[in-house]
């Protein structure tokens, strides 16, 4: 599993979730602020 | 050769990983960002029980149908007053229903005042003749039964303060500035949040009327419930056809204290629409918290920081201009 799990595919695997973790946050934000208005940056963070 | 097909499948396994770590993190963070609420928005909601108080539904107060509302009352019926909180739903005026604001009622029922949620006949195809203008009159015809009503059950009202969302801050603002004077009850102070208060087409431009001068007379016209020609705009005519919903026309220095809050976003209740308000207020003294919420639209959904500024705002003015006795 380490020799799996390599430091750079560790490295990527993190990078991958926090996009993930970031483009899920901003549809559900690009959604609502299709429907009702809204800027796609500032204000909230969660 | 079965040193790099051993390579390439482990290669494959790490994008497989890479993609189901991607769909986890993706569905989970929007599943987050849906159902998040902010911890200085938790003190507004209250887990409900017979303990907190009494809710009774669909008492009636007109003819119509729509013409319901709950009443929610504290389970100390003791007090030789009570204060009233009349919520008006939202629903831009063809849908929506008092239950929608179950929460917002119940909490205000466990700071002590009575709250009443109030329907009103929605303009739709079964009734095409209601108006933004039939509606606030309606709400008006209301409060006398809310009165009565509560008397019956024990509950003396002698203050009321009247609010609502959008839709329902349109109807709040026009009894607030309008109708207080004819109140059954003295009003004493008023909340809403993007409500419209004013009908010039330049200021609706979202919804393209301000470059079509007839759509927005229809809109408007059937809004106040009269008729209304593209040539009345800029005319003297047009502001006496406009103002009986007009709520900023009525503010005046008499004009109760208000706590308001607008997003700069607004899709739906033009954010230019408010300027209008917010010099009425300015103009006329009026005692106010004007809040402006700079990334969020009609849900005032961007910006939980200022939106728990709004409730924060509320309960001050609950707690200066509706004491508890």
């Amino acid at each position: 599993m380490t020799h799996f799990l390599t430091t750079k595919r560790r490295i990527i695997l993190a990078v991958v979730i926090i996009i993930g973790l970031i483009l899920g946050r901003l549809a559900v934000r690009i959604f609502i602020n299709m429907m009702v208005g809204g800027s796609l940056f500032g204000g909230n963070i969660l | 050769m079965r040193k790099d097909r051993k390579k390439g499948n482990k290669t494959g396994m790490f994008v497989l990983l890479c993609v189901g770590a991607f769909i986890i993190s993706f569905v989970g963070s929007a599943i987050f960002k849906l159902t998040y609420t902010s911890p200085k928005m938790k003190k507004y909601s209250v887990d409900w029980s017979n303990k907190i108080g009494t809710i009774y539904s669909d008492i009636a107060y007109g003819d119509g149908k729509a013409n319901k509302f709950d009443l929610y009352v504290p389970a100390d019926n003791t007090k030789e007053a009570y204060g009233l909180v009349v919520y008006i739903h939202a629903g831009g005026f063809t849908t929506g229903d008092k239950s929608d604001d179950k929460k917002m009622l119940q909490w205000l029922c466990s700071k002590g005042y009575v709250a009443a949620g109030i329907n009103y006949t929605l303009r739709d195809n079964n009734h095409p003749d209601a108006s933004v203008y039939s509606q606030s009159m309606e709400i008006k015809s209301s409060i006398s039964a809310v009165k009565r009503e509560a008397a019956k059950l024990g509950y003396n009202l002698d203050s009321m303060a009247i609010s609502g969302g959008s839709a329902g801050g349109t109807l709040a603002m026009l009894y607030a500035y309008r109708d207080a004077n004819e109140s059954p009850i003295p009003v004493k102070m008023l909340f809403e949040a993007v409500g419209p208060s004013s009908f010039y087409p330049e200021d609706w431009s979202v919804y393209g009327l301000d470059q079509n001068s007839k759509a927005a007379a229809g809109l408007f016209g059937v809004m106040a419930g009269t008729k209304i020609t593209s040539d009345m705009f800029g005319t003297k005519a047009y502001e006496e056809a406009i103002k009986p919903i007009s709520a900023y026309m009525w503010v005046d220095k008499n004009s109760v204290p208000t706590v308001c809050a607008y997003g700069v976003y607004d899709r739906v209740c033009p954010f230019d629409t408010v300027k209008h308000l917010k010099k009425a207020l300015e103009e006329n003294n009026v005692t106010h918290e004007y809040i402006e919420l700079p990334h969020s639209g009609h849900a005032l959904q961007n910006d939980n920081d200022l939106y728990a500024l709004y409730m924060e705002k509320v309960t001050d003015y609950l707690d200066t201009y509706m004491p508890i006795k």
